[in-house]
């Protein structure tokens, strides 16, 4: 069985009776193109010329290819949600990269030339980006759970945008063990100075 | 059955996400609650104790919040298993994911209770007043 998408001249058909359709199509002259389906798994997709698609409907209604089809359309990956995912994994690297630019200058950099060239780059200033930082970017960390599990309920399929989803939170997860990381190092330095990362818990 | 596993797994994500929210907010309710578990871990006493502790509502809706993720986990299992009988890909692998998510939390969340009772309740009390 096959099924039409809602774009004229393309249609869904079963791989295992993709090179039969192939051939038939091949048989009433018409011209078209192949290529599998990656958001819906075990099908491809004919490409062919608007003009063809009476000719296509007759030979899916000779092979009983379009039996099912009035029931299912193509699943397409919602542009809008596509986008938001892409802001939103820049945005996190955003914050990740703050929070660490931020720490390293407080800590590191005191003596750095650069550094004390930024007028507007004050000690307080950057205290306030890595602990603000940091509480922006626990919450992200749950939201980007969130996210990605919801945008897999609604996407079904592991696609562009349910991947970006996965990507953001493994990018959180890794930051957080890293953190967790350096909290042990700071808390097992007993007696010396805690650093800004002390003020987050 | 799909409808019913995307809401569990969004119930189960909201959980977490929830967890996440108070660390962010309330960060001095998380250490106090860390602190009193880290206590009770370190007497050798069951984690349920807390309950018996005199908390503020704000430790004690944490607390049932933990309460209601080490459920949610077990409860996961048996979705699991649910998910595979139905033979669709998608509910298997969505709880897979989340029971993914939920096991790498619980694995950090012991590793930094452990820290705690290692460097004992002045480490996390210090560090809530350097805060302040």
């Amino acid at each position: 069985m096959g099924l039409f998408s809602k774009k004229k001249g393309e249609i869904l058909i079963l791989d295992n009776l993709a090179s039969m359709f192939a051939e038939k199509m091949s048989e009433d002259n018409i011209e078209f193109t192949m290529e599998p389906n990656v958001l819906n798994d075990g099908y491809t997709k004919f490409i062919y010329s608007k003009e063809d698609i009476p000719k296509v409907r007759v030979l899916t209604d000779r092979y009983g290819i379009t039996k099912h089809s009035d029931s299912i359309s193509e699943k397409k990956e919602n542009k809008v949600i596509k986008f938001l995912m892409k802001v939103y994994f820049l945005a996190t690297i955003f914050i990740i990269f703050a929070i660490i630019f931020a720490y390293v200058i407080v800590n590191y950099g005191e003596n750095w030339e650069f550094v004390n060239t930024i007028s507007f780059l004050t000690p307080e200033l950057l205290e306030g980006i890595t602990r603000i930082g940091l509480r922006i970017w626990v919450f992200n960390l749950g939201l980007s759970i969130l996210i990605s599990v919801l945008i897999y309920t609604i996407e079904e399929e592991m696609n562009y945008t349910t991947k970006t989803g996965v990507y953001i939170l493994l990018i959180n997860l890794v930051f957080f063990v890293v953190i967790i990381l350096i909290l042990r190092k700071i808390l097992r330095k007993q007696g010396s100075p805690l650093g800004v990362f002390g003020g987050v818990i | 059955m799909k409808q019913i596993i995307k809401v569990y797994a969004i119930i189960s994500a909201l959980i977490l996400f929830v967890i996440l929210s108070y660390f962010a907010f309330w960060p001095e309710t998380f250490a106090s609650v860390l602190e009193k578990l880290a206590q009770i871990y370190q007497s050798g006493e069951k984690l349920t104790t807390i309950y018996t502790y005199d908390l503020t509502t704000l430790e004690n809706v944490l607390t049932m919040l933990f309460s209601a993720y080490a459920i949610n986990i077990l409860v996961n299992i048996i979705v699991l298993a649910l998910a595979y009988v139905t033979e669709d890909k998608f509910n298997v692998r969505i709880t897979l994911y989340i029971l993914a998510i939920n096991l790498i939390f619980l694995a950090i969340a012991y590793s930094i209770i452990k820290l705690l009772a290692e460097t004992g309740v002045k480490g996390i009390s210090k560090l809530v007043s350097r805060r302040k």
